[in-house]
């Protein structure tokens, strides 16, 4: 078992298959996570994507 | 207008505003954390919160996606009073979500959340091939390397916890007998999949997407576990016509007109896994062309 868990009900089998997905946030930087708060799309989390080349040479 | 009803953070609500901007239909986004108040102004009803203010007639169509609408009760100091007046504030909310509901909607905030084992029994009903399950609390009648174990619920992830990164209960293969029984977990005969579909169902119409996912030891018993370095071909797929017809009738059973349906090809057979309401779908669009958040955009 990966989870550690101690608790003081049992819990489902399921809790034996636990397995992590993303590496764990080592600080709370908030400049690290790649959101913007935007108004058009009505949300403060809109994924800020960076365009892989330079605008001038896709022109 | 549109009322989506949805979370701040979530992704594939920006990608069918995006279209709904495109098609320049005009919307009106709920996040979860908001809690409205129900108000009248000239024999009609809005209701406000600190983000959004409207009246209810304005709404056109809805799409359920996540959250839901809450809204403020008060309680009183007399408890014959606050009986009364709990029930009050109860049909004023249930008015407010039945006749939002009435309107050309995407699911219902009122039915999307489906129970996993309920589904299961509906699907047999409509004649689709269910693998054998079962619920306990010990693993006595358990076939090992045969049997799988999932989680019944819809949230798989458990975030937070200790000192441990965020993780998931992914679809495991129970491989040895327990000494000590356990809380009642579900069961469920493993299949041997040619390969397994995921399907987008809306209002009738099956998007279909096969996920070759059983060459790679990493993927075979859950896609999830996604290989980054060598990622699943996914493939659009059709599935016979008797399948999406009980799909259908499933669906209406369950009163809901959206959701993602995984199923296991397994020779001949289509196994019925889950019906999922909120599931993420923008991968399997992309990847097939189908650009689902534009038909959903279309449909509002």
């Amino acid at each position: 078992m990966k989870y550690q868990i101690i608790e003081k009900h049992k819990l489902p089998l399921t809790f034996k298959f636990v397995d992590e997905y993303r590496a764990k946030k080592t600080n709370d930087n908030k400049e690290d996570i790649p959101y913007v708060k935007c108004e058009k799309y009505q949300t403060d989390f809109l994924l800020q994507v960076k365009p892989n080349k330079a605008l001038v040479r896709i022109l | 207008m549109i009322l989506i009803l949805s979370k701040n953070q979530e992704t594939t609500t920006n990608e069918v505003i995006k279209w709904l901007l495109a098609m320049d239909k005009k919307f009106i986004r709920v996040h979860e954390d908001e809690i409205f108040e129900i108000k009248t102004k000239e024999k009609r009803v809005y209701i406000e919160s600190h983000r959004n203010c409207f009246f209810i007639d304005e709404i056109t169509s809805v799409w359920y996606r996540r959250g839901g609408l809450k809204f403020k009760r008060l309680q009183y100091d007399h408890p014959s009073v606050d009986i009364h007046m709990n029930e009050h504030q109860h049909w004023l909310e249930d008015y407010i979500i039945k006749t939002i509901e009435s309107k050309k909607h995407i699911n219902k905030q009122s039915t999307s959340h489906v129970n996993k084992l309920w589904v299961l029994e509906q699907a047999q009903k409509a004649g689709l091939d269910v693998p054998e399950y079962f619920l306990a609390d010990h693993t006595n009648e358990v076939i090992l390397n045969k049997t799988i174990t999932k989680p019944i619920t819809g949230n798989i992830t458990i975030n937070g916890f200790g000192d441990y990164a965020d993780s998931i209960m992914y679809t495991s293969v129970i491989e040895e007998k327990e000494h000590n029984d356990f809380f009642i977990s579900f069961f469920q005969e493993k299949i041997e999949k040619d390969f397994e579909i995921r399907s987008f169902y809306l209002d009738g119409k099956i998007y279909s997407t096969a996920i070759i996912s059983q060459n790679d030891e990493q993927t075979k018993i859950d896609f999830r576990k996604y290989n980054l370095e060598k990622p699943n071909r996914n493939v659009r797929y059709n599935l016979p016509k008797d399948i999406e017809e009980k799909t259908h009738q499933l669906m209406r059973s369950l009163n809901i007109n959206c959701g993602s349906i995984d199923f296991i090809k397994s020779g001949e057979k289509y196994y019925f896994l889950e019906v999922n309401t909120v599931g993420q779908f923008l991968g399997v669009s992309a990847i097939c062309n189908y650009a689902l958040e534009k038909e959903i955009a279309n449909y509002l």
